[in-house]
């Protein structure tokens, strides 16, 4: 299966590419990694007249944290692969080390990029519910230079973001969690490799009395786009994360989670999923903070 | 609309420079413009991994990039890994370990294992395994391909080599 | 010189020859031929499962520039030459003499013509000068649908007011069989208990990593069609070929040299296979069409979907006194796969590895708006098999028995064999109760007891489970292209070298390998030397092809007496040459000596040098060259069945036996293989490397029937698992650790004593491991009916056992 014809040209620059998207308007996609478009694009799901290409842009790769900020600044076309190598994100952001390793397989993660893979916000995609766990922002660059979005509300829509036709994604940038903070990202598979049945993130900040002075708590593919579940966030912060506090914050998750039926499972069994993940999540997260070395990431 | 682009790309360290159209797939570039048919594809949506290569260090599904993409890149494909007529160490112990049958997915598999081994000389049974996802195979069951890389990776580096 | 015999290569496991070219990228498959001024065909496919073709309309498409041609299903019909499609794998319309099984036909061509009857059914054709081209023209064809309401579910096309799939049939069902032994009625009075269950096998398929690809050179000035087409029957191709494509004075070769993985998906006569060469006639260009992975998984044919209702009745002490299983297979459309000769066998082989003397069969197969159904590794005997353990652990369930001490007390035994079952087949041989011994010493099944009870106290879900399953190979039919016979031609050329051409075809068993061995022992021959020529249907003699194990059956047999028979010749050569009566000579070493002079020795390529170029020093009236033609006619086998269905269809009855250890996850339905052992029987081992890779690979396809793959369609007749991104093939992280053993009971009606090594796998996981889930959620009393074991459906059952918690 082939994509329909279409015009080409290298973008030499972020504000090149920005012309070129203002030119040729929607008929215009930017092609980054091209692990995510490309397949689309051969199923002809998409079409379009005018691929950019911004793969070769320098500069827009760098993963640094930004200590005065309190940030991780991370370019829009790092790959899943060397943002799962990073030290500074291993260091600071292990829930995105975490979700790094559960992408696609060997050959997505060396080639696919975190901006690409947020740009095209497959309801399934993983680092949508991860972004909204950690409170990330993104970096939308446009004409009149970059406005800062919430991964909160960076999703629109199934494939849909609140993108500008004439706007491209340069880059993220993550807060660094406080030092007694901990998290998990599970994900459930089919099969090795496959979309998420269901998956969550969950980012849990612990006082010394084991009370839960924050949590980010997100959900992917339970519903069109990336569930940010607030209700659960608020139903663990201030509390001590015990049994009914967990089962609490369970019951909003499900709640939070309209996922959608397919072969993966309908939407009842995915929901219970989200439930049961967010347990898991919660359980490892806590393990994590008392020091446990606990393998995440997969369930399958 | 998609008028001709003259791409080069290095392949087995040979230049090749042609043209083709912006849509045309890598894998096609390499099969049908330069002629090397080692390289097949089964799946049409990036999940069998029967096209994979090695650009530029890293392993590639290369159904899953524009032919444009390569531009300026290093390629090496199944026909590239043999020492002359002799198979290389990894190619060996896929032989050796009857780590293929009908052979359709092998090249893709091979060059995994390649771009696996060149990253981590030792893996661990649990790191190939992971190593592989992004290649089908209908035929072997996986385990005779398992134990073919931890053959080469012995063969390869006898000293880091997994258990 | 030595003339002493080197040791065997047979029972070694000796690397394979094919392995170089591959691994360097060398090897060509179907995909990659590329003919001169080749044109490349794409299919447009029925987007809806179930609608009457109104129109057809090509002209947009064939107003693009670089589209050469196009075909539709109204065009096909008005050729004139164009017959539907052959009915494989029967040999007529009519194959069956005493009215059973009961058969009916509809005249599908090459292209939908009347209505549409699955989504992925090809409708028209177009030509372009390359397949980026080709696909752009496939979105420029309209094609005007009437629906009509799709049927989809085997129970509801059953009900009499039904919509039927073809007008001219009275219901929708395609085959009725029956078949039957004992005293049934007899068997259901005298048992304590009567044990009823409604168990499903779910639609799934082998998907080859090669999609099919078919590719036409017809050259009119010689009436010549070359094709080449990814199919494991590449000669029955040629004759079907000619029975639908009627040019007087065609001649056809076919090739099928390199097949990328068959498992049964490529044996069936697909549409394809007279569509391309159709249009290579048509415009005397050569043609090619190559097969999207999306095309795959609606226009190859899927299997395995069956619903049994099946009753046991049994003695409260466990003996299974007599079984009566009515069989429902949703079959999809009509077209010539391999499917009903499938759920045939499945009636055939309910009674497995059992001792069962009342048995009853209803079997029938129902169309669909579906995919075709055909031939799958395992092919309907995986569901027998699935159905009868299954069922097994149902008794024990009911009558509080230990499900292992249930199947020993019912097993055929070791000294019954040749067993003749109660369906025909005569059973060669077998140690069933020592194999499922040795798999439950390997498993150690004390240890985990005590880890299930450990589980049990803490809300864990642990299970063990066992089968034990038989694959029945290497099959004959009746009235099919399969007659259960193998042909082999072998030349020793003049140089010493072996030529050898077998009837069938290889889709990566490693018949070189394995046909070297043979030949290098028996003509004391090297390795190397040994030529194998295979997949050519003017150079190699007729064959039905590559299909139910059956090289290593009647193949190896064919090769090994072929070699019997050109030493036999190469010895009286080599007695004349030697002045040396046969009786005192020596083969060996890549010569013949005289006995105890090894001085007097000719070489093999000597004798052969006679035998083609001095003809006048052969013995009186032998036919000079060293070249022989040997069919080899399967002893242990019928060809017609008697008034009650009974035949013995296959010859060679390898079996496994399997334990497996899971756990269930509650909260998400998760299954976890803890410990999985197959203790596997195939006979004689050729090439122990070659089996162990078989089995293997067998056993992959058997845990992605039982755990990962399925086909569901949606109630509009719409499939959902149309790519391989819905479709969960295992990857190697889905493998569980194995432990594998094998014994070798020989087959004792073939000189090798091999079986069937390559489908046993697929069948047990389904049973053992849908098993090892009943015991493990048998806390919650929960009964396992279908396949796949997905974490929703377990999910589910633990659900609905707990009340919906």
């Amino acid at each position: 299966m082939y994509p329909a014809a279409f015009d080409y040209s290298v973008a030499e620059s972020v504000d090149h590419a920005i012309d070129l998207l203002q030119r040729h308007e929607e008929g215009a996609k930017l092609l980054s990694g091209g692990q995510s478009l490309v397949p689309l694009m051969k199923l002809r799901l998409v079409q379009p007249t005018h691929v950019i290409d911004i793969g070769r842009l320098g500069g827009l790769s760098d993963v640094r944290e930004d200590a005065t900020a309190g940030v991780v600044r991370i370019g829009a076309l790092a790959t899943h692969a060397q943002v799962g190598a990073s030290t500074v994100v291993r260091e600071k952001l292990p829930l995105m080390t975490e979700a790094a390793g559960v992408i696609g397989d060997a050959q997505v993660r060396g080639w696919g990029t975190l901006g690409g893979a947020l740009a095209e916000a497959d309801p399934a995609g993983d680092w949508g519910p991860v972004m909204q766990a950690l409170e990330g922002r993104v970096e939308c660059t446009g004409p009149s230079g970059i406005r800062v979005v919430e991964a909160a509300s960076f999703f629109v829509d199934a494939y849909t973001t609140v993108l500008a036709d004439d706007e491209m994604i340069t880059g993220l940038q993550v807060p660094v969690p406080s030092k007694g903070s901990a998290g998990a990202y599970l994900k459930m598979e089919r099969r090795a490799g496959d979309f998420a049945v269901a998956s969550v993130a969950v980012q849990l900040e612990l006082d010394g009395a084991g009370n839960c002075t924050k949590a980010g708590v997100a959900l992917g593919a339970a519903g069109l786009t990336p569930i940010k579940a607030v209700a659960a966030e608020e139903a663990l912060r201030g509390q001590p994360v015990a049994q009914e506090t967990v089962e609490a914050a369970a019951e909003r998750v499900m709640e939070a989670a309209n996922p959608l039926a397919d072969v993966r499972g309908s939407s009842d069994y995915k929901r219970a999923v989200c439930g049961a993940l967010f347990w898991k999540a919660v359980d490892m997260a806590l393990r994590r903070h008392r020091g446990e070395t606990v393998k995440g990431g997969h369930v399958r | 609309m998609s008028d001709k682009a003259k791409i080069r790309i290095t392949i087995n360290g040979v230049v090749h420079e042609r043209e083709a159209p912006p849509r045309m797939l890598l894998v096609d570039y390499i099969r049908d413009v330069v002629g090397l048919k080692g390289t097949r594809y089964g799946c049409d949506t990036s999940n069998c991994g029967s096209c994979t290569i090695v650009m530029d260090g890293r392993s590639a599904k290369s159904c899953t990039f524009l032919a444009v993409q390569a531009d300026g890149r290093e390629v090496t494909t199944i026909e590239g890994l043999a020492e002359g007529s002799a198979l290389n160490p990894l190619q060996a112990a896929f032989q050796e370990a009857h780590a293929l049958q009908c052979g359709f997915c092998t090249s893709g598999m091979v060059m995994s294992a390649h771009a696996l081994l060149a990253h981590n000389p030792a893996p661990s049974v649990e790191e190939i395994r992971e190593g592989i996802i992004g290649n089908l195979c209908r035929c072997t069951g996986y385990v005779p391909v398992i134990e073919a890389v931890q053959a080469a990776a012995r063969r390869l580096d006898p000293k880091g080599g997994t258990p | 010189m030595s003339a002493a015999p080197r040791p065997p290569l047979v029972g070694t496991p000796v690397p394979r020859k094919e392995d170089p070219d591959i691994l360097r990228g060398q090897a060509r498959y179907t995909f990659d031929i590329e003919l001169p001024d080749m044109l490349h065909v794409a299919v447009y496919r029925s987007p809806a499962a179930h609608a009457r073709i109104r129109g057809v309309d090509l002209s947009k498409a064939l107003a693009l520039p670089g589209v050469v041609t196009g075909l539709t299903g109204a065009q096909v019909r008005r050729l004139g030459y164009v017959n539907p499609l052959s009915p494989f794998p029967f040999q007529s319309r009519d194959p069956f003499r005493r009215g059973n099984p009961t058969i009916k036909f509809f005249d599908h061509y090459c292209l939908a013509w009347d209505k549409v009857r699955f989504v992925g059914e090809p409708v028209a054709a177009v030509v372009a000068t390359d397949r980026y081209i080709a696909e752009d023209a496939l979105d420029l064809i309209e094609v005007e649908l009437d629906p009509l309401p799709p049927v989809v579910d085997s129970a509801a096309a059953l009900e009499p007011g039904s919509e039927r799939l073809y007008e001219d049939w009275d219901d929708n069902v395609m085959l009725t069989f029956r078949v039957s032994g004992g005293d049934v009625d007899a068997a259901f009075k005298e048992a304590d208990v009567i044990v009823r269950e409604t168990i499903h096998s779910g639609r799934f398929t082998g998907t080859p990593i090669e999609t099919r690809a078919v590719v036409a050179d017809y050259d009119a000035s010689v009436k010549t069609l070359s094709l080449w087409s990814t199919t494991q029957i590449g000669h029955a191709i040629g004759t079907l070929v000619e029975n639908t494509i009627a040019l007087p004075g065609l001649k056809v070769h076919v090739n099928f040299r390199r097949i990328g993985g068959g498992y049964g998906q490529k044996w069936a006569f697909y549409p394809e296979e007279i569509l391309v060469p159709l249009l290579s006639i048509l415009t005397n260009r050569p043609m090619k069409w190559v097969e999207t992975r999306r095309e795959h998984m609606t226009g190859t044919i899927h299997a395995r979907e069956q619903t049994h209702h099946i009753e046991a009745a049994v003695r409260r002490d466990g003996t299974i006194l007599g079984v009566k299983d009515r069989i429902v297979a949703n079959i999809g459309a009509a077209y010539p796969t391999g499917g009903l000769a499938s759920i045939v066998t499945t009636g055939m082989f309910v009674p497995g590895a059992y001792r069962i003397a009342n048995y009853e069969g209803q079997v029938q197969g129902v169309v669909t708006n579906k995919t075709p159904y055909g031939a799958h590794r395992g092919f309907g005997k995986s569901e027998a098999c699935f159905v009868i353990e299954r069922m097994v652990d149902r008794i024990a369930a009911n009558l509080d028995l230990d499900p292992v001490e249930l199947r020993r007390r019912n097993f055929v035994p070791p000294d019954a064999f040749p067993y003749r079952s109660v369906t025909g087949p005569r059973y060669d041989s077998g140690r069933y109760e020592e194999a499922l011994d040795k798999a439950l010493g390997l498993l150690d099944v004390d240890h985990w007891r005590a880890a299930q009870r450990e589980a049990a106290a803490e809300g864990r879900y642990l299970g063990i489970g066992t089968c034990l399953v038989i694959e029945p190979s290497s099959s004959t039919r009746m009235g099919s292209y399969n007659a259960g016979y193998y042909s082999v031609r072998m030349r020793m050329d003049p140089n010493g070298k072996v030529y050898v051409f077998p009837g069938g075809s290889d889709e990566g068993q490693g018949h070189a390998t394995s046909i070297s061995q043979l030949v290098g022992d028996e003509l004391q021959v090297s390795f190397d030397d040994v030529m194998v020529v295979e997949g050519d249907s003017l150079a190699c003699p007729y064959g039905s092809g590559s299909y139910s194990s059956r090289f290593s059956v009647v193949g190896t047999t064919a090769v090994t007496l072929a070699a019997r028979a050109l030493r036999e010749k190469a010895t009286q050569i080599a007695s004349v040459m030697l002045r040396h009566p046969p009786g005192g000579l020596v083969f060996a070493g890549g010569q013949v000596s005289v006995e105890g002079r090894p001085a007097e020795a000719v070489s093999l390529s000597e004798i052969a040098r006679v035998a083609y170029f001095y003809p006048f020093q052969l013995p009186e009236g032998m036919d000079p060259g060293l070249e022989t033609l040997y069919h080899f006619r399967d002893p242990n086998i019928e060809f017609e069945a008697d008034e009650r269905g009974r035949v013995a269809m296959f010859s060679s009855f390898p079996y496994d036996a399997e334990a497996a250890v899971v756990e269930v996850e509650a909260d998400t339905g998760l299954l976890k293989i803890l410990k999985f052992v197959s203790v596997h029987d195939c006979g004689n081992m050729l090439n122990p490397l070659i089996v162990r890779g078989q089995h293997v690979g067998a056993l992959a396809h058997g845990f992605g029937g039982a755990l990962y793959e399925e086909l569901p369609y949606s109630k509009e007749g719409q499939p959902m698992a149309a790519t391989f991104k819905d479709y969960f093939l295992p990857t190697a992280m889905e493998m569980p650790e194995m432990v594998l053993e094998h014994i070798e009971t020989p087959n004792p009606f073939t000189p090798g004593g091999f079986k069937g090594a390559g489908e046993t796998g697929t069948v047990g996981p389904p049973a053992v491991l849908a098993n090892a889930v009943e015991d493990a959620l048998k806390p919650l009393g929960i009964a396992v009916r279908r396949l796949p074991l997905t974490p929703q459906y377990l999910w589910s059952l633990i659900q609905e056992a707990q009340g919906g918690r």
